[in-house]
């Protein structure tokens, strides 16, 4: 069987600045992937070329064995590809129930008309996704929170509401970019645990970038390095851990030598 | 038409296109400079100029001072308003988003203008400040005479574009200029003072501003409104400068000037020049905008979001709005016919601020063109009614789904452009239709060669609506209906993704929500909602004329719904009343109705500044915290099921 999502030599240059150049991965059904690098890698350029929303990439993303090209992100998601995202995109005026419920929304067969008149049907399907929402928010142990704004919980339950939310498209593949920034030890943990039970329950492939080589080599199967936009390696936690090359990546050549 | 094109105005033609062009240059120098080191785009900047001129006007002119001396005051007086915009209105917005500093310069605007028409009367006749002669001289070897005056205006707006282009190029003060506009607090940081900075940039550019009045003046119509609305083409030439570039600005400049003006070789339509424009704004901020395009955006800081309630108190709202309805039946049951007008003028009007709470309120987007849909409505009822006969029901349905329509081709453009940008084109829609489409004799063919047309009041159920009394009601029916319809939107669906797209349409995008299409659905409901307002209007008034749909009331609608608070539908009755009764208010006390612009805009500033939700939000607000509601959810916190306690192996030491 194809994998689920395939890069095939994908490039993508900002004005002068390649953010990515002929960059290739296979990410199989049930998989949970890393993608590591430093900062400024290409990595949160390539989730954006997967979720389509920045245009203009050369190379091919297939998912499930077709290519995304002309999609546009809602089509996208549409395709049950969900993503979260590194500087926190949460709906932040939204109640958090409300942000769980966007997605639900989105793919609702209400309309303007039913929504205008308030029709019975509206009504009784906007119930049935409220309970829907609130069963994942109960899920993320986010329940207490229900009502608060978005925008005013701490940024450790705002990360996990961001997965929450990622978490109601029902994806196929979840994308999510450094969900361990800004989170205490503690948290991590807890991320990591949320994680797993995450894959086990919604049976979701992932795509994950950190910076915390703990939570990555803990919950990956297979593990990609970036740097400089090109792939500098590929495998299993325990070959990355032993790789020269990333080390260097990371450290620069002086700390290797050393 | 082409038979009548005469080749032979080409010559001269071109001389008035230049001219015109510098005229424009000059009005977008101050406006580059101010954007360019405060981030600010100055809707104020016209109102500046053009105040800055009458006291020109009033020391050369009445006063009888030499020109010279004439300028030199307005040149104080513009640099004196831009240090009071500054230090007292914006500075205390520091890290509030773009849009509400334009906002406040809206109030200036408003504030200006209207002070302006009180001293100088808006519609006399005022004489120009003449810096040089007008006469001029033969531009050698042609027929085509070269006013002094033109001449001058070019040369000033040259030197001062490429004048302070030097500055900020060469000199330490244009460097920490320069430092300021790209990062304040980096500014900050290496000792440069930001707030000076600020100031100066402001003062220069509104000094240059009051230049640029003093040199309009000769040029155009010399009274408060046209030399405040300049400015939109300023914002032209700016915008193919890209708001930063002064030389770009210039070259822009020149161009809109002469595209303005060639096409009167071809058409004797004086709105010709307007529709250019228009097609001129379009084409710029498409350009502009084009995917991948980085244009030069200040991001503030501050983002200023407000948290949506879950749920109001609802036996209170039930009171609150009981009360209010019955009030709202009984009370003008007692008053004269002509209160009674006022009454359902108010609600209709309701339903123009309405229609910005859905816009603005939800989406985010501002419009300054809402009294132009309106004027879709009222038109086509008038033209249908009153010139085809037909009768009113059709004819305002008719009105309702044609607003729906330009509203969605407005939202076409308007896709790409969020806050300042949206702000221009919707302004170069008002005035394109107040310009071009409802300029005296667009509409003639299309209604039998009449340009106004008189609508009677039609009859509802077998009810007529012919009553003072009954019409009102009538409006406060479907206004009730409306505001029902719009509260239903807000806490459903629609509400939600609208407002999740004005809080991050990257998010919204990728939770599945086709933002394209949501958008020009907002654009559609809002624009239905004021051509609603437009068609109702007509059987009120009983006419229907184009300068009741002017960008001036599209102005001090969006002023008047940011005062009341557009976040909420509650608003839109409080603003439609504000709106109406407030002038009434005003002839029963010594100041004048025409003084209303002015109240408005010195509330709108000082809002912005305290309470930036809106008075009316701010209420509900206290009323929510003193009457807190009841849980949302009844037993929506009880002991969550925790699921998070899967074993995980022990946890592995790596050292990368
Ligand atoms: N929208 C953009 N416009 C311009 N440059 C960008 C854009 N997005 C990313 N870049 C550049 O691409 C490179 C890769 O960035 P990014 O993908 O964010 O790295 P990472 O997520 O690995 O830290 C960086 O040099 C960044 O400056
Ligand atoms: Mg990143």
């Amino acid at each position: 069987m194809a994998p689920l999502l395939e890069a095939d030599k994908v490039s993508m240059s900002f004005g002068g600045v390649k953010a990515l150049s002929d960059v290739s991965f296979d990410l199989h059904r049930g998989e949970i992937l890393g993608l590591i690098g430093p900062n400024g890698a290409g990595k949160t350029t390539m989730f954006n070329c997967i979720t389509g929303v920045v245009p203009g990439y050369k190379g091919h993303i297939r998912y499930d064995g077709e290519d995304l090209r002309n999609l546009k992100p809602h089509h996208r998601a549409r395709l049950k590809i969900a993503r979260t995202f590194q500087n926190l995109e949460l709906f932040d005026e939204l109640s958090a129930l409300d942000n769980l419920l966007l997605p639900l929304d989105a793919f609702a067969p209400r309309g303007v008309i039913g929504d205008l008149l308030r029709l019975p049907m509206t009504v009784f399907d906007e119930r049935k996704t409220q309970d829907k929402a609130r069963s994942i928010l109960h899920f993320l142990d986010l329940g207490d929170h229900a009502d608060t704004p978005a925008g005013d919980l701490p940024v450790g339950l705002q990360r996990r509401l961001e997965i929450g939310r990622a978490l109601a498209l029902e994806p196929r593949l979840l994308l999510l970019d450094e969900p361990g920034a800004g989170l205490d030890a503690r948290e991590t943990a807890e991320l990591a645990r949320l994680l797993a039970t995450v894959r086990e329950r919604f049976k979701v492939t992932m795509l994950v970038v950190d910076h915390d080589m703990a939570l990555i080599m803990r919950i990956c199967n297979r593990i990609y390095v970036l740097d400089y936009g090109q792939m500098i390696a590929e495998g299993t936690p325990a070959e990355i851990r032993d790789d020269p090359t990333v080390a260097r990546a990371y450290l620069g050549d002086a700390a290797v030598a050393a | 038409m082409l038979a009548s094109v005469q080749w032979g105005l080409l010559p001269g033609f071109t001389v008035i296109g230049i001219a015109l062009g510098g005229i424009y240059a000059l009005a977008a120098i101050g406006l580059v400079l101010i954007y360019r080191v405060s981030g600010v785009l100055n809707f104020a900047q016209g109102a500046v100029s053009m105040f800055s001129a009458f006291v020109a006007y009033q020391v050369s002119i009445v006063m009888g001072a030499p020109a010279l001396v004439g300028l030199l005051a307005a040149i104080g007086t513009g640099g004196a308003l831009g240090y009071i915009i500054e230090r007292f209105t914006i500075r205390p917005l520091a890290g509030r988003s773009a849009l509400n500093k334009m906002v406040v310069t809206i109030g200036w605007l408003l504030v200006l203008q209207t002070a302006a028409g009180l001293i100088w009367k808006d519609t006399a006749y005022h004489a120009a400040v003449r810096l040089v002669r007008p006469s001029g001289f033969t531009f050698p070897g042609t027929s085509v005479v070269v006013g002094w005056d033109q001449l001058t205006t070019v040369v000033v707006a040259l030197g001062l574009a490429f004048g302070t282009a030097a500055v900020l190029r060469w000199t330490t003060f244009g460097t920490s200029m320069r430092a300021v506009a790209d990062d304040p607090d980096a500014a900050r940081l290496w000792g440069i003072n930001v707030n000076r900075v600020m100031a100066v940039s402001w003062i220069a550019g509104s000094a240059m501003g009051a230049i640029a009045g003093v040199l309009i003046t000769p040029s155009i119509n010399f009274d408060p409104i046209s030399l405040t609305i300049v400015v939109i083409d300023a914002f032209t030439a700016a915008l193919i400068g890209r708001l930063t570039s002064l030389p770009w600005t210039v070259v822009g400049a020149f161009f809109l000037g002469l595209a303005e003006t060639y096409p009167r070789i071809f058409s004797s339509n004086a709105g010709a020049g307007h529709a250019v424009t228009f097609a001129l704004v379009l084409l710029t901020l498409a350009i502009l905008f084009r995917p991948g395009a980085r244009l030069r955006q200040r991001i503030t800081a501050g983002r200023d979001y407000m948290p949506v309630p879950a749920t109001g108190n609802a036996p209170l709202r039930r009171l609150v709005v009981g009360t209010a309805l019955g009030l709202g039946i009984l009370v003008p049951l007692l008053l004269s016919g002509y209160y009674q007008y006022l009454a359902a003028d108010a609600l209709i009007v309701g339903l123009i601020v309405l229609s910005l709470v859905v816009l603005t309120g939800l989406v985010g987007q501002i419009s300054f063109c809402q009294y132009s849909f309106a004027a879709i409505g009222a038109f086509t009822v008038g033209s249908l009614v009153g010139g085809h006969h037909w009768n009113f029901w059709p004819a305002l349905a008719l009105g309702v789904v044609a607003s729906i329509g330009v509203g969605v081709l407005v939202g076409i453009p308007a896709l790409r452009l969020s806050g300042l940008f949206l702000g221009i084109l919707t302004i170069a829609v008002a005035l394109f239709f107040d310009n071009f489409l409802l300029a005296p004799g667009t509409w003639d063919s299309f209604s039998g060669g009449i340009s106004s047309w008189t609508v009677g009041r039609p009859s509802f159920l077998g009810v007529s609506l012919n009553g003072g009394y009954a019409f009102y009601l009538f409006a406060l029916g479907v206004f009730g209906v409306a505001v029902l319809a719009v509260w239903n939107l807000s806490r459903s669906k629609t509400g939600r993704v609208l407002r999740a797209i004005r809080n991050s349409e990257i998010a919204a995008a990728t939770s599945g929500v086709n933002v394209t299409a949501w958008k020009l659905v907002a654009f559609g409901i809002s624009a239905g909602l004021a051509g609603l307002a437009g068609g109702l209007l007509a059987p009120l008034i009983g006419s229907v004329s184009a300068g009741a749909y002017s960008f001036q009331q599209s102005l001090t609608v969006v002023a008047i719904a940011i005062v009341v608070g557009v976040r909420s539908v509650a608003a839109a009755a409080v603003g439609g009343i504000f709106l109406i009764f407030g002038p009434e208010l005003l002839t029963h006390t010594p100041v004048s109705t025409l003084w209303f612009p002015l109240i408005v805009g010195a509330i709108l500033i000082v809002q912005v500044i305290l309470t930036p939700q809106g008075v009316v939000v701010d209420w509900q607000e206290r009323l929510r915290k003193r009457f807190p509601p009841g849980p949302r959810f009844p037993g929506g916190s009880e002991a969550p099921t925790r699921v998070l306690e899967i074993e995980l192996p022990e946890r592995e030491v790596v050292n990368v």
